[in-house]
């Protein structure tokens, strides 16, 4: 059946190595998903020197699916978060420091410390999350509707991981979306894990992708490690869904690290292992030294510049 | 114009007003369209209006809320219509959440400008599942009006202001004043078919007296209204109208008055807005006698006769009135 693509793990990175793109915009996606890694280290460090009690989630190991998608989000579109969803501030050009201020709670942070990690909105930017389960795919539903409603040609984006998949929830939005033909991409971030419980152990199906099939729209399912598959993918289906038509992707990622930070029961679970093809960023490095890019200057400039600003 | 109107009427009527005024306002809700909504309330609006202010959905209560939620970040103002309060327990989450937290999230720089219709209550033999008030439960929400109009001028001025507040907002709607013309002590049954307004956190003094303060709201104000010509005690009648904004005030004004208070409320007896009122009275060293009249801490029952006892009935609140009068 041709109605459902399922993109195989290897395939894209050898039909993208031909196509021609210039170095310059992979130096600006490099420097996107260097910054959330600085700012997740930032964070990381923070949590464990500063005793913070707050769980804090960070997303390690999806960082290609965050800033792929948010990247070069283009004006009215909005896009809609979850708990694990540092990345998409980054993607989105929230400043470094609000973001860690607010994951601090203190007032200079993007929502003044009230909201925290997990519940971050930018009204300007048009992000939301939430971080009930499932809560935000009816919210980006409802935005997809208003903006059909008013002849707007942007979409929604919302992200979710696989224990979403196991609520109702998704029924419900999959439904409705592929009902009133909404401009809404469904990007299911498959870590491997819901806490402490394997995809296995929560889904009697763990090809994710296959879920849209029953709801008639396209379902595909792509090897989150390396943003080359997720800025094709986007190129792709981008005209699919501004016309209509909703999208469900399952991008397969590695959780590199536990459910949350300072949660220590969790985090023991799994240390970041980086310079391996789980790290998209470790991927999107040897590919672009194979462009020929400088990478060491890139990062050591980045590096100086964000210890002087965080100072 | 002014026309007799029973109180769906009047609530189409309302529906009707902003739907003309706001090209943003759009209805949600199952069965809304063709079938005129479960009690006749949209049957006015589809006509005028057709499909294209209407969005007919399927059961998901809590994605409802959550879609109108989208519609609303997304510059719309959905006006939904929830069937039986008993459903709102599906929303609950999305309401508690998310519809009355985003705002404060961000600085107020969103407006959350929602309003959830719902009928309640007991009285028209649907059993317990179909039959529950729970005004009250949301009262922990500061973010949220909510609304209990008693006669169908309040209903048509109340959801009019609620939608100018910009506001979320829980309407509720007693289910059995739909199809009737609830007026209560020579209030007039005449509605304007023009936009008008009655403020929120405004009580009304039904009627003036001076030996207890009733406070009430929703069906139990014409339970009350008939138990003081029953009893003959001169009570003064005030019809809360909205639990959130309250009129404080006008309470405190009417205790410090008659220094007796008996609040009658349809949920189940110390359960619901009385203990908030009597805990703020109580704070600022009010002094006064209370009693309370409710209904009964079982489910609602299906029998009609069982159901009607199940409710405070007439003689039950006359008999608490004289009881709080001789009270020393």
């Amino acid at each position: 059946m041709e109605f459902n693509e399922c993109i195989k793990y290897g395939n894209m990175l050898i039909k993208y190595d031909k196509m021609n793109h210039n170095n310059e915009s992979y130096i600006n996606i490099y420097k996107k998903i260097y910054m959330l890694r600085l700012v997740e280290n930032y964070i990381k460090h923070m949590v464990y020197s500063l005793n913070i009690e707050h769980p804090v989630h960070l997303g390690y190991g999806q960082e290609a699916v965050d800033i792929g998608f948010t990247i070069n989000v283009k004006e009215g579109d909005y896009v809609v978060g979850y708990h694990r969803s540092l990345g998409l501030l980054i993607g989105l050009g929230v400043d470094a420091k609000k973001i860690i201020s607010e994951v601090e709670g203190t007032e200079n942070g993007l929502n003044n410390g009230i909201s925290g990690i997990g519940h971050m909105i930018d009204p300007d930017l048009r992000y939301i999350s939430t971080t009930i389960i499932g809560d935000n795919l009816s919210i980006a539903n409802g935005i997809a509707y208003g903006l059909k409603r008013k002849g707007s040609n942007a979409m929604v984006t919302v992200f979710f991981g696989e224990a979403t998949v196991s609520s109702g929830a998704i029924h419900e939005a999959l439904n409705i979306a592929s009902l009133w033909s909404l401009p809404v991409l469904f990007v299911c971030i498959k870590n491997g894990y819901a806490i402490s419980l394997t995809t296995e152990e929560i889904l009697s199906n763990t090809d994710l992708w296959k879920i849209a099939e029953w709801y008639g729209i396209k379902g595909y399912r792509v090897d989150g490690r390396d943003i080359r598959n997720i800025i094709q993918i986007k190129e792709e289906i981008e005209p699919i869904i501004r016309s209509g038509t909703p999208v469900f992707i399952e991008c397969d990622v590695e959780r590199l690290t536990g459910h949350a930070e300072g949660l220590d029961k969790f985090n023991l679970f799994k240390i970041i292992e980086p310079n391996n093809e789980n790290d998209p960023l470790y991927n999107l490095e040897k590919f672009m030294r194979r462009l020929g890019v400088d990478i060491e200057s890139i990062k050591e400039d980045m590096n100086v510049k964000f210890n002087t600003y965080m100072q | 114009m002014e026309t007799e109107k029973n109180f769906a009427m009047a609530i189409s009527s309302a529906l009707v007003n902003i739907l003309k005024k706001d090209p943003a306002a759009i209805l949600i809700g199952e069965d809304i369209g063709k079938y005129g909504g479960l009690f006749g309330c949209t049957t006015e609006p589809f006509e005028i209006f057709g499909k294209g202010r209407f969005l007919e959905i399927p059961v998901m209560e809590n994605s409802i809320i959550g879609m109108s939620i989208g519609m609303a970040l997304a510059g719309l103002h959905p006006i939904v219509e929830i069937q039986y309060a008993d459903f709102l327990f599906m929303a609950m989450d999305q309401i508690w959440m998310n519809l009355t937290q985003l705002t404060k999230m961000c600085k107020n720089e969103i407006n959350m400008p929602v309003i959830i219709r719902t009928s309640h209550g007991a009285g028209i033999g649907e059993g317990y599942q179909h039959a529950h008030s729970i005004f009250s439960l949301f009262l922990p929400l500061k973010e949220i009006n909510i609304v209990v109009p008693s006669t169908p001028i309040d209903a048509k001025g109340l959801l009019i202001s609620s939608y100018e507040s910009q506001k979320p907002t829980l309407f509720f709607e007693d289910r059995t004043f739909y199809g009737t013309i609830p007026t209560v002590m020579g209030l007039t049954d005449m509605v304007s078919d023009d936009y008008y307004t009655i403020p929120l956190g405004r009580a009304r003094i039904v009627k003036e007296g001076s030996q207890i303060t009733i406070l009430s709201i929703g069906k139990m104000v014409h339970r009350a209204a008939d138990a003081i010509k029953e009893s003959g005690v001169d009570a003064e009648l005030v019809d809360l109208r909205t639990l959130s904004p309250l009129d404080y005030t006008t309470i405190k004004r009417s205790i410090d008055k008659t220094g007796k208070l008996l609040i009658i409320n349809e949920e189940p007896v110390l359960t619901g807005f009385e203990n908030m009122i009597v805990a703020r009275l109580l704070s600022e060293d009010i002094k006064f006698s209370v009693a309370f009249v409710g209904s009964m801490d079982y489910p609602v029952p299906y029998s009609k006769e069982k159901e009607r006892s199940w409710l405070p009935s007439i003689n039950k609140i006359s008999e608490a009135m004289k009881k709080l009068v001789n009270k020393k």
